[in-house]
């Protein structure tokens, strides 16, 4: 049991950039433009615009209900802007893009169909080697013939990570999806992330609320409130990064401040 | 649970027996034993409840004339032809209901104002469509078996969770495969408690419509035997009902078993 939660092979001290576990795909670019949108006459974005290059790791932190999912449910295509618009690698995003996909607070994952065929959900052409591969990439290709429900919640969220490694995406929206989950649990998927993005090479969006873990794992940390960007933070500290610097202290405490204030 | 009888000085004689498997059939064979003596000591008459013994006297002599297996062969018909098409209708209607909002609205409240007709109270009505023929026993097996299927069905599909129909649109599922790979496994148990339903249904509309109007079946064979008196093949019909409705529910706990081996219920067993 401990032997696959602490799989040697997802520390992120031996993530040299040369070991492919998965192909690598081409990341994405995103731009908006004053962003509108509201729900009801509640206004939650307003006049929102942000740039995201290529091959990085941004994370927004926010208070409950400022906006986070919307504009990651934005990114991803599953909202539309009332006004504004969002565009990927130069084009308007319109729906959903198979260069896109997300990670949510839950796995969602099919109980009736195993590990594996969770991983391989889009069933494309040599699904089993992709979801297998893919599978091994987060530590869990013994575990490819079980149903979901034996799996503990860290193990359903890495199936939910492989199933997204399968879609080799160029944009992979994570919002809170380590949310529900143990400290140490916690800790093993951050690295695990954090290692498959400088082996893969996707752009990556993070919403948190764990504003120590906005500072580990990205490269700038956007604060969103009423409705815009309030705070864009980058991050320059050196990876892989040691926990709880004296660095990272100061720039979370940055962060909280933007956030509280 | 075990019993353990052992002699007083516990060296010569000294057994144990698990008698737990055995305990829950203790007290139907003292009843049954107990109606035995009973008949034989003339204090229970033939008329009002023949003898086990004579119940089972009665079982063997239509089991050898072949006539128990013409008559059983015959009652399963209807019940699997009746449920096949009342619970393919209502299999189709649910999931139809269930995913079209129009179809919905156009039906929904039709069918539910079918469903507070009890389907026994339109025999007459049956006869007179159909005489006493297959088609009445068919029709009413089907009708009865279609409510409880396109109920449970309906609400299992209405009920697919949209987190995962969600996770369907992120990974560009086709419409189709959203239908096969998300939303009707995630019905089935409600599916399958509609068959179950159905199933008890079933049977009990048989029996009914046999004994109303047939010639043939278990029920034709249990009044045409009430006609002679002969209360023995009238019980041995009861009990082929009884063992009829155990089959089918055993074939509807297998069938839960390979459709919901997922289930939480189910899956953890596999580890242990
Ligand atoms: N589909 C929706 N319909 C109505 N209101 C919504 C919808 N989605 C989000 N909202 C509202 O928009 C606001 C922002 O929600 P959300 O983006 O989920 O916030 P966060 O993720 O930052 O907690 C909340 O007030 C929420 O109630
Ligand atoms: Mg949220």
């Amino acid at each position: 049991m401990l032997a696959t939660v602490m799989d040697p092979s997802v520390s992120f001290r031996d993530a040299a950039p040369a070991d492919h576990a998965v192909p690598v795909s081409p990341a994405a670019e995103l731009a908006l433009r004053g962003i509108h949108k509201s729900f009801g006459g509640r206004t939650v974005l307003s006049g929102l615009d942000l740039d995201i290059a290529r091959h990085s790791f941004v994370s927004i932190v926010g208070r409950s209900g400022e906006g986070k999912s919307t504009l990651l449910r934005m990114l991803a295509g599953l909202e539309t802007p009332d006004a504004g618009g969002v565009n990927l690698n130069g084009k308007p995003v319109r729906g959903l893009s198979p260069d896109v996909t997300m990670m949510f607070q839950d796995a969602r994952l099919l109980p009736w169909q195993t590990v594996l065929g969770n991983a391989g959900i889009a069933r494309g052409q040599g699904w089993r080697r992709e979801a297998l591969a893919a599978l091994a990439a987060v530590g869990l290709e013994d575990r490819a013939n079980e149903w979901p429900a034996v799996l503990s919640g860290g193990q359903k969220q890495r199936v939910a990570l492989a199933r997204a490694l399968v879609r080799h995406p160029g944009l992979l929206l994570l919002d809170e999806p380590f949310g529900a989950l143990d400290a140490l649990t916690r800790a093993d998927m951050q690295r695990l992330v954090e290692r498959l993005w400088r082996q893969t090479g996707f752009t990556a969006v993070l919403v948190t609320h764990d504003v120590a873990e906005a500072v580990a794992l990205s490269d700038r940390v956007l604060v969103l409130r009423g409705g815009r960007i309030a705070l864009d933070l980058p991050v320059d500290l050196p990876r892989p990064r040691p926990r709880a610097s004296a660095d990272a202290a100061a720039l979370e405490a940055t962060i909280l401040n933007a956030l509280l204030g | 649970m075990s019993l353990s009888l052992s002699a007083p000085h516990g060296v010569a004689l000294r057994w144990r027996f698990n008698a737990a498997p055995l305990l829950p059939w203790l007290v139907p064979a003292a009843l049954i034993l107990a109606w035995q003596i009973g008949s034989d000591a003339g204090w229970i008459t033939r008329r009002t409840l023949p003898s086990p013994l004579s119940i089972a006297n009665a079982i063997a002599a239509l089991a050898w004339s072949g006539e128990l297996f013409h008559h059983a062969a015959i009652s399963l018909q209807r019940a699997v032809l009746g449920f096949v098409i009342g619970g393919t209708l209502g299999l189709g209607f649910g999931v139809l209901n269930g995913i079209s909002p129009l179809a919905s609205r156009l039906l929904d409240t039709t069918l539910q104002m079918l469903r507070t007709i009890p389907h026994l109270a339109i025999i007459p009505m049956v006869i007179l469509w159909f005489g006493i023929g297959e088609g009445a026993k068919i029709f009413l097996v089907a009708a009865g078996v279609f409510f409880p299927m396109y109920l449970n069905t309906y609400h299992g599909v209405r009920m697919a969770d949209a987190g995962l129909l969600e996770m369907g649109r992120v990974y560009r599922l086709s419409g189709w495969a959203v239908f096969w790979r998300v939303i009707l496994p995630g019905a089935m148990p409600s599916v399958l408690l509609g068959v179950r339903y159905g199933l008890g249904i079933m049977w009990l509309t048989l029996i009914v419509a046999e004994t109303i109007s047939a010639s043939a079946g278990i029920g034709y064979m249990t009044m045409n035997a009430r006609e002679f008196l002969q209360t023995d093949v009238v019980l041995a019909g009861v009990l082929l009902y009884a063992l009829l409705g155990k089959l089918s529910d055993v074939a509807a706990k297998v069938l839960e078993r390979r459709c919901i081996a997922w289930h939480p219920s189910f899956a953890a067993q596999r580890e242990g």
